[in-house]
């Protein structure tokens, strides 16, 4: 009985703790609005300025505050490929892509970090996709089909060394 | 939640035109609210200044004016309301900071911005000013006093009557950023989807033909495009031939005019190819369609958009 007793002692204070937790976590829309707006003023303020840095720390922000907005994550994709971050420009342009597949600059994006991270077949699809919504990609498609071509090539001759190294082994 | 994208001006007559019971005052801020909820944010925005040159101490002249210029992307005339907004009542000027901020970032004023966008973070927590959402009823022409027999005086004109204002159910609020900020909130996108388009009243595929040329083709004074229907998926069965006001940005964003935008022939899209049109009422206005909240109403008519659109119309059907 003392034991039950305590049982539900227990999960009453789990549930007022949850609803707390549950109060703090929810936000403003209002003032979630406005934070957003303050940052991604600042962030393109930066970005024009040529302060990626602190164009970077906003968009980090913003995205604490928006992280399915498609659009800012194109944009931070933009400024972390500017700042030679290939990887993380490219997880950025994957977000946009997905939050977005019919907007074919973010398909182009994404083709683009792919490229750098030489993931050609990616590219390639990305690249089609972008062709596929209207947008005006052949030339980057073509390039990554060649690149892509060039590094089947390779992987090939690759292959063939190692069979060959193999046999005289 | 109920997102109120366009936070329609305030008509109710306080005290501030009570005390001025002008007839043309309230007639150009009838005129004015009129001319907002049909989108004619020119007229609008002359009316304001008419009125706020009438009455130059109206706080609520001001925030329509800072309305209607955030809609038709005037960032001057929207610094120069916050402005005259925190000279009359400076205890407005915290809540609003953010919505400065903007403005002077998209006058390229980065250096006055900054600061601002950064106190306006610090106090973002502060609510912005109520003022009502309701935009009331025209007011009638009020009858003009006849001067009282043997009095002589000057007549006398009947005093503005309080506008009705329900705004006690409504969650009034100050102006809302009516721009993108709601769009990444709702991250579903509350008006920006397949979903909410599809309560249009047309919905059809067409391709683009052609847009008719005008010298005076602009950011928010957009070209006529000729598109021809394929096939109509939802609506009355239009003309062929379908003229489509062709704006460049969808109405949830406030990015405004990029900053050197120019019209060219590329800002239109490919002749041949082939779109979707969310057509939101099936009457022209001024001879042509609008299509759903803008640019958004126009869809490439990829396989996987015209499966989600077939989808959701069988969902609809269904019911």
């Amino acid at each position: 009985m003392v034991f039950s007793n305590k049982l539900i002692k227990l999960f009453v204070l789990m549930l007022i703790c949850l609803s707390l937790e549950n109060k703090a976590l929810a936000v403003d829309p209002e003032v979630l609005a406005k934070k957003a707006l303050c940052h991604t003023c600042l962030a393109k303020i930066y970005v024009a300025q040529g302060q990626d840095p602190e164009a970077i720390k906003e968009y980090q922000e913003l995205l604490k505050l928006i992280p399915n907005d498609a659009a800012t994550h194109f944009d931070f994709g933009n400024v972390l490929a500017r700042n030679n971050k290939p990887d993380l420009a490219t997880a950025q342009f994957k977000f946009a892509a997905k939050l977005k597949p019919t907007i074919p600059e973010y398909q182009v994006g994404l083709g683009n970090g792919l490229m750098y991270v030489k993931d050609f077949e990616g590219a390639v699809q990305a690249y089609t996709k972008a062709c596929m919504l209207g947008g005006k990609y052949q030339k980057q498609l073509q390039t990554a089909q060649q690149y892509q071509a060039q590094q089947k090539l390779l992987d090939q001759y690759k292959e063939k060394v190692k069979k060959q190294q193999e046999n005289t082994e | 939640m109920l997102f109120i994208a366009t936070a329609l001006p305030s008509l109710a007559v306080g005290d501030n035109t009570g005390s001025t019971g002008s007839i043309t005052i309230t007639r150009h801020a009838n005129n004015a609210a009129k001319a907002f909820a049909a989108r004619d944010y020119k007229k609008a925005k002359e009316e304001y200044r008419i009125a706020i040159g009438l009455s130059p101490d109206n706080l609520e002249f001001y925030y329509g004016l800072y309305d209607v210029c955030v809609h038709s992307g005037e960032w001057d005339q929207v610094v120069f309301a916050l402005e005259k907004i925190f000279e009359i009542d400076e205890s407005k000027k915290r809540s609003l900071l953010a919505q400065y901020g903007e403005a002077l970032f998209h006058l390229n004023q980065y250096d006055r911005a900054i600061p601002v966008l950064k106190q306006a973070l610090k106090e973002a927590d502060i609510p912005a000013p109520k003022i009502s959402l309701v935009v009331p009823a025209p007011m009638p022409e009020p009858v003009e006093d006849k001067p009282a027999s043997g009095t002589g005086g000057a007549a006398g004109l009947v005093p503005n009557k309080m506008l009705p204002s329900d705004s006690g159910n409504l969650a009034s609020t100050g102006p809302i950023p009516h721009h993108d900020i709601l769009l990444a909130k709702d991250t579903g996108t509350f008006k920006l989807s397949f979903l909410n388009a599809s309560h249009s009243e047309c919905i059809l595929t067409a391709e683009y033909l052609d847009y008719e040329r005008n010298p005076d083709i602009q950011f928010f004074n957009p070209p006529i495009a000729r598109y021809h229907i394929s096939k109509i998926l939802k609506g009355p069965p239009l003309n062929k031939d379908l003229p489509i006001r062709y704006e460049f940005y969808d109405r949830q964003s406030s990015a405004g005019m990029p900053p050197g935008w120019k019209f060219s022939i590329d800002k239109m899209p490919e002749k041949g190819s082939n779109w979707i049109l969310f057509i939101r009422n099936a009457v022209p206005r001024d001879g042509a369609f609008d299509t759903y909240e803008g640019s958004y109403g126009r869809q490439p008519a990829t396989q996987e958009n015209l499966n989600e659109i077939y989808a959701l119309l069988e969902n609809s059907a269904n019911r």
